[in-house]
């Protein structure tokens, strides 16, 4: 048979004229959208860690109120070692041009950062369904779809289970540690928004200010917390504060004061980049705080910023943080109104 | 120039044209790479690897990456190049280990055809179909979920683990494989054919898979040969154990050791949930009465015992 384009015979047969991709590659996506229940979605880990690739996963459950994130389920990478947790769909039940097993054991929180573009959604019914195994009701609907169980511990899929929760501890770990942190709820000013501030700031600014630091993050009032180099810029700030009235100066003299006497992290030289690129020139002071704030262990933040600059968004949505030496860090954009600049 | 090959090229080529040169040179590349650690004649049906190896490339490629549509499965995941080459040598792995499987079925059903001939099992034609002497069976194909409740009887039946480099591996002894067919034929309600118990064999044998594809090695007990003494205690543990437990006794008994639920055993038998607990609360007292004191050998064989004569009787209680 003759070859075309290089390509034998065989191959020139198998394929259909003209088909491309008939899925999305799972970093396409520079805007990380809510997800909804249901999807699947490739799932990455937040760390930078050659040993765990990208895995697709079913998103259960969303939550977009603080730092948002999904509860999910691991898909395993092949259909061929089933137990009977596992629960095989095929591509007339979720339109992907391959079969996937959904482990129903194998469940895990995940930030939304972590997730690449919708592959495919569920029908209620099937994400009922599986919701119900998770919990170990079996469905007498998925019956025909899964494995026989493992006998005992020393079975060979006994032990692929423990690889694969593995794998979901190390998807899952930074989104479980952070409900777990004290110092994890702490919501960042955009320094934009405190630009100016000083002897020449504007005659509203100390009530904006006053404002960001009671904005809070919700459900945990208080804990929003100036830029440090976003602050230290600003001439005649101890001034300013002594020309304010008492009561103004009383409430935000504290959060300006301990952004002042943070040590200075310049020092850190931390190689980041953002995705999508952050909208307002707060982005390298932002990026040297949360920067400073990952290297402990905090991989999610929020920051409040101006709304002008965010006119597409929802609400819900994050931006990516990449920080070299640790990962990925979620960052939400919390929108205020203000003036445009 | 293969090392050079990125990932952002081998997308560009599936967007345009699924699969290219790029592609089937990756893909030949981690073939070859992959099947050298295996014997050509056992995986490959052919002397060598320059002989086999192209004939496992289309597979591959044909079957698995566009039939399958695992190449889209690759290209939805890989993130790095270190995914993608992966992810490949892994499709690769799952090709072998079901070719592998498959030819251990086929070895199996070869040596079942005798069997399924002799007294204890009765022929029928148009399709050739099995069933036990003389059951009373509906007529008409058996439901994946029969089939299902069918490989879980079947698995309690004593199997021999065989390596990857195995030749010509005997998975079940003759006694075992009869028992095996008769635990199978027992358990659906209709008559099965050599396909179905070709289904069966593959859910039984995906332990097997999940060593290979892993890589985690099939515990090779060591062989442990009870005594005379010990073999009569376990023997006479067992037919206590089947004596004593009511027929409901030891059809949870026999489910529990299928690992199948509470719940769906309460539906199987028409009662409730409690009931079913009871049973099952039941029957363990009676087993640690009846083990408590035997050396753990002969409690692991007197379990056996009783496995096999549950999946192998009627009634899971009578003798076979």
């Amino acid at each position: 048979m003759p070859e075309v384009k290089g390509l034998p015979g065989w191959l020139e047969a198998a394929l259909d004229p003209g088909e491309g991709t008939r899925v999305t590659f799972p970093d396409a996506d520079s805007w990380f959208a809510v997800p909804q229940p249901g999807q699947i979605r490739a799932a990455r880990p937040m760390d930078e860690t050659p040993e765990v690739s990208p895995r697709l996963v079913v998103v259960l459950d969303v939550d977009v109120a603080g730092d948002p994130w999904v509860n999910a389920l691991l898909i395993a990478e092949t259909v061929d070692v089933a137990t009977d947790r596992d629960i095989r769909l095929d591509p007339a039940d979720t339109g992907l041009p391959f079969p996937v097993l959904v482990e129903t054991d194998i469940i895990g929180p995940l930030f939304v950062v972590q997730l690449g573009p919708a592959l495919a959604t569920l029908s209620p019914t099937l994400l009922q369904g599986l919701k119900a195994e998770v919990y170990g009701d079996a469905q007498p609907g998925f019956d025909g779809r899964r494995g026989l169980p493992p006998t005992n511990n020393r079975e060979a899929r006994w032990q692929w289970k423990e690889q694969e929760l593995a794998v979901m501890h190390e998807m899952a770990y930074p989104c479980m540690e952070l409900e777990l942190r004290e110092d994890a709820g702490v919501t960042f000013v955009d320094p934009v928004l405190t630009k100016g501030i000083g002897d020449e700031a504007p005659d509203d600014m100390a009530g904006l200010v006053l404002r960001l630091l009671t904005a809070g993050p919700e459900g945990r009032p208080g804990a929003v917390a100036m830029v440090p180099e976003g602050i230290r810029s600003e001439e005649g700030l101890a001034s300013w504060i002594t020309h304010l009235s008492p009561d103004l100066a009383r409430a935000i003299e504290p959060a300006l004061t301990g952004a002042l006497s943070a040590p200075a992290v310049k020092e850190l030289m931390l190689e980041t980049h953002w995705d999508p690129v952050w909208r307002s020139e707060g982005m390298e002071a932002l990026s040297t705080a949360i920067g400073e704030r990952a290297r402990r262990g905090l991989r999610a933040t929020r920051v409040v910023t101006r709304r002008s600059d965010w006119p597409d968004i929802q609400g819900g949505e994050t931006v990516a943080l990449y920080i070299a030496g640790v990962g990925l860090v979620q960052v939400k954009p919390e929108l205020i109104e203000t003036e445009a600049a | 120039m293969s090392e050079l090959v990125s990932l952002e090229q081998l997308r560009e080529e599936y967007r345009t044209g699924r699969i290219g040169r790029l592609i089937l040179d990756e893909v030949t590349r981690v073939v070859l790479q992959v099947v050298r650690s295996y014997e050509p004649q056992i995986y490959g049906g052919a002397a060598s690897w320059e002989d086999a190896g192209e004939d496992i490339v289309q597979a591959v490629v044909v079957d698995l990456l566009l039939g399958e549509g695992q190449l889209d499965y690759i290209m939805a995941t890989a993130a790095r190049m270190e995914d993608w080459t992966r992810l490949l040598r892994f499709q690769v792995k799952r090709y072998l280990a079901r070719q592998r499987r498959r030819s251990v079925i086929d070895n199996l059903l070869d040596r079942a055809k005798p069997l399924l001939g002799e007294a204890s099992f009765q022929e029928l034609s148009s399709p050739r179909r099995y069933r036990l002497a003389d059951a009373n069976l509906e007529d008409r194909p058996a439901t994946d979920a029969e089939l299902s409740a069918a490989a879980r009887s079947a698995a309690l039946i004593p199997r021999t683990p065989f390596t990857a480099g195995e030749r010509a591996p005997v998975v079940y002894s003759e006694a075992n494989l009869r028992r095996l067919l008769v635990a199978v034929a027992g358990s659906l309600p209709v008559p099965f054919t050599l396909s179905d118990l070709g289904k069966i064999l593959e859910m039984v044998l995906t332990d097997w898979v999940a060593s290979f594809l892993y890589e985690i090695d099939e515990p090779q007990e060591p062989e442990i040969t009870l005594s005379p003494d010990d073999e009569v205690m376990a023997s006479y543990a067992a037919e206590q154990i089947l004596q004593r437990c009511s027929q409901e006794q030891l059809l949870v008994l026999r489910r529990k050791l299928e690992n199948v639920s509470d719940e769906a055993i309460a539906r199987e038998l028409g009662v409730s949930r409690p009931t079913v607990h009871a049973r099952k609360t039941e029957a363990w007292e009676l087993l640690r009465e009846i083990l408590d004191g035997l050396p753990e050998p002969t409690q692991s064989a007197a379990i056996d015992l009783v496995s096999i004569r549950l999946v192998t009787t009627p009634t899971g209680g009578e003798s076979a």
